[in-house]
């Protein structure tokens, strides 16, 4: 090529350098834009503005499943009803992806769509991992792609909540006057999670807590009575454990319990559960005004410590061997931690343990300031704040659909949506240890929300993975993290 | 009657702009998927670098900022030096790939199955790789339990902190090296055997043979098979996202799953922008080099 060739080569690759950064510069990437709120929600007298480490604000009176309050609260329904508009409209509803739920989705759409000739529902299933799911999610809102209603996790919410693309919910869709005659409708505390700043965004399509998933079979081998032995304490834990372990090569082919660890196959992350241990103890994961981590308190230090030595001393498991919820569904493990769903998934994978299983609560510190096991979780139907009026109005009757067959969610997928008229239910009453996950739900906080909670998360996980894969000691690990998350909180 | 010849008519351009013209259309497309594809998304990282940009909300200038965090951040260095540790790593299939190339440059019977077998692991998908081996890799696994009978040890090769990074190297190697050795052949097929009969005959054994004939011969194949190794090298993600997450401790952590879990785990776009921008530029300095 000729040096003048050349030169021309040049000077055209860095006018089309220069236009694309021209153009990277002037169009910045499609951001979501807020739509105008339909309709503005009453506040709320029940839930606290904002969920933190503490107790739900509205304690649920019911320890069993049968002590609920009275039909007459769910039946005193206001009339309220809000236009309908009879254009046609596409919807488009995004979900994670959970088999036994699907199915039921399935059914209640095409019914919904039957009984609305003029609203078609494009139903998308996304990831099952909840980071996966939210990764996908906020990449559709970055590209004017956002789904116009989605099923979320409540505590993954935060970010779409802060950047307010999450439209509060219109009771009168739902029938109700005022957001507050819809809470009521609902197990007190258990809309506690789906508030953000005094509104709520959200109707669940379950509310979990994590409970113990017993194999009896395996008990039995062992020797064990899996009722009178079944672990009560953190202790009792320690004794029965190495009667359920089998060793093969040195390594362990069959375990008792163990713990989550944030392995990729994970069903659910680690930190519900060990937050749950630590507010045993009167821990939290922040202070009450989200402004300081507060996990390398005593009681975090002696969680951890359980764990560290859990993997080091006793060598009872660890993050070496597979994830504590395939293990339990394989029948290698004799107890695993799991939210009422994994009902569903034993039968649906033909699980050896699928009739051979017990549910217990999760075990307690003998010094326990607070009877609660792991922090309470759930997952709800949102609706886009930036979808267009006709669209939002679409999805929040949709939502008032997908909500109206507790029943059915309970009955086939094992979730359960806290309605006080199905808690009066045959159904209900006659789920087994459905009265395990209620009774642990009473006065259990939520996992908290937060803008950033997937950092919050990230920083508490890695610093499980260093106590249990590196040994570090466990006030090191959890100062760091301290001081990783406060950072995070305080906007660093 | 006119008898004069009237001049040729001027062409608009003349034949040498019209040649330069005619070159341009034909590289246009390739140009035009070069800036769209590649110059595009470089300064849109780098516009975003500038900004505090979380896929949310508009993105917000923020100046050098995201720089300034960026060599504060414990977890990039780590991040950094891990992508090196793995791209120094992977480097051996080099010596692997070429050794393996000697062997099947030669003509043998079942030459070709062999051959299709060794390539056979660079068509499959990366994901399936890694979930695959992640069960080979497993503490009761076929590799543990050959190790077991023969060593009697069965170590735990995801979860601890030294080993996860040679266990995703190892497959990085084993996923690779059937191209790399495709690569080598060409190059060896293309050296004239005269070199080979005239060494011969001036008494050169095998070893002088591949030292001066081969290997001097073979440098612009091989130079290419380094720059393209620690190209993919630097990139390396799947292994890691599939297997490890990073894990155990960040030991697996590498930049672009660093960059992912800033951008969309995060919603730390602009940070993520930045941490692009720098191994845009540690790449381009590598094949500069």
């Amino acid at each position: 090529m000729s040096q003048l060739a050349y030169r021309k080569f040049i000077v055209i690759t860095a006018v089309l350098a220069l236009a694309s950064l021209l153009l990277g510069s002037c169009a910045p990437a499609a951001t979501p834009t807020v739509a105008p709120a339909t309709a503005a929600p009453a506040q709320p007298t029940v839930a606290a503005a904002q969920p933190t480490a503490t107790t739900a604000a509205a304690q649920p009176t019911a320890t069993t499943a049968s002590a609920q309050p009275t039909a007459t609260t769910a039946a005193a329904q206001a009339t309220a009803t809000t236009a309908v508009s009879n254009a046609p409209v596409t919807i488009t509803f995004w979900s994670h992806d959970y088999k036994p739920r699907e199915t039921l989705d399935d059914k209640f759409i095409a019914a919904f769509e039957a009984a609305h000739l003029n609203i078609k529902v494009d139903y998308v299933i996304g990831p099952g991992n909840d980071t996966d799911y939210l990764t996908k999610l906020t990449t559709a809102y970055a590209g004017n792609a956002a789904p116009d209603c989605f099923n979320l996790r409540a505590s993954s919410a935060g970010a779409l909540l802060a950047a307010k693309q999450v439209l509060p919910l219109d009771p009168k869709v739902f029938g109700y006057a005022t957001v507050d005659e819809l809470v009521k409708a609902y197990v007190p505390g258990t809309l506690t999670g789906f508030y953000y700043k005094g509104q709520l965004f959200a109707i669940p399509t379950e509310v979990n807590i994590h409970a113990v998933y017993v194999n009896t079979a395996l008990f039995k081998a062992a020797g064990l009575d899996p009722v009178k032995d079944a672990p009560k304490t953190w202790d009792d834990l320690l004794t029965i454990n190495p009667k359920l372990l089998k060793e093969q090569n040195g390594v362990l082919a069959q375990r008792g319990f163990d713990f989550i660890y944030g392995l990729p196959d994970d069903a659910s992350g680690p930190i519900n559960t060990l937050a749950g241990m630590a507010y045993q103890l009167g821990g939290t994961i922040m202070n009450a005004d989200q402004t300081a981590a507060t996990v390398n308190t005593e009681p975090w230090i002696r969680t951890f410590q359980y764990v560290q030595d859990w993997v080091y001393k006793y060598k009872f498991g660890g993050p070496q061997y597979t994830s504590y919820y395939l293990a339990f569904i394989n029948g290698s493990e004799a107890m695993g931690i799991s939210g009422s769903f994994l009902a569903a998934d034993l039968v649906s994978q033909k699980s050896p343990a699928a009739n051979t299983y017990e549910v217990i609560q999760m075990p307690r510190w003998k010094d326990a300031t607070n009877n609660t096991g792991a922090l309470l979780y759930g997952y709800g139907l949102f609706t886009n704040a930036t979808s267009s009026p006709d669209k939002q109005q679409a999805c929040q009757m949709l939502i008032k659909e997908l909500s109206s067959h507790p029943e059915d969610y309970l009955k086939d997928a094992a979730l359960l949506q806290p309605t006080i008229a199905l808690s009066q239910t045959a159904t209900f009453k006659n789920t087994p240890y459905l009265n395990v996950f209620l009774q642990d739900m009473v006065g259990t906080p939520w996992m908290p929300v937060h803008p950033k909670y997937s950092q919050i998360i990230d920083s508490l996980t890695r610093a499980l993975q260093r106590v249990t894969t590196e040994q570090e000691p466990v006030k090191q690990a959890l100062d760091t993290a301290n001081a990783e998350i406060t950072a995070i909180l305080q906007g660093q | 009657m006119d008898n004069t010849i009237s001049p040729a008519k001027k062409p608009l351009v003349n034949i040498y702009t019209r040649h330069r013209l005619w070159g341009l259309f034909f590289v246009a497309p390739a140009l035009i998927f070069f800036a769209i594809f590649c110059f595009y998304p470089m300064f849109s990282a780098l516009y975003y670098s500038l900004t505090n940009y979380n896929l949310i909300q508009a993105p917000k200038f923020v100046g050098l900022a995201q720089y300034a965090a960026m060599i504060k951040d414990p977890r990039f260095l780590v991040a950094l030096k891990n992508t090196f540790i793995y791209a120094f790593g992977s480097a051996l299939r080099v010596i692997i790939s070429l050794a393996l190339g000697l062997v099947f440059v030669r003509d043998f019977r079942g030459r070709n199955v062999l051959r299709t077998l060794y390539f056979a692991p660079v068509v499959m998908a990366g994901v399936v790789v890694a979930m695959v081996w992640r069960v080979l890799y497993n503490p009761l696994g076929p590799i543990n339990a050959t190790l077991g009978l023969l060593f009697g040890i069965a170590p735990f090769w995801l979860t601890t902190r030294n080993l996860a990074p040679v266990a995703i190297i190892i497959i990085n190697i084993w996923q690779s090296i059937g191209f790399y050795m495709v690569l080598f052949i060409a190059g060896l097929q293309a050296i004239p055997v005269e070199f080979y009969d005239s060494a011969k005959v001036d008494g050169a054994n095998a070893w002088a043979r591949f030292w001066d004939i081969t290997l001097p011969l073979l440098k612009p194949t091989t130079l290419f098979v380094i720059a393209i190794t620690f190209i993919n090298s630097f990139q390396g993600f799947t292994y890691q996202y599939v297997m490890t997450r990073g894990g155990p401790n960040d030991a697996t952590d590498v930049i672009a799953l660093y960059v992912y879990q800033n951008a969309f785990e995060f919603q730390k776009m602009g940070y993520a922008a930045r941490d692009a921008s720098k191994e845009n530029v540690t790449l381009g300095k590598r094949c500069l080099k």
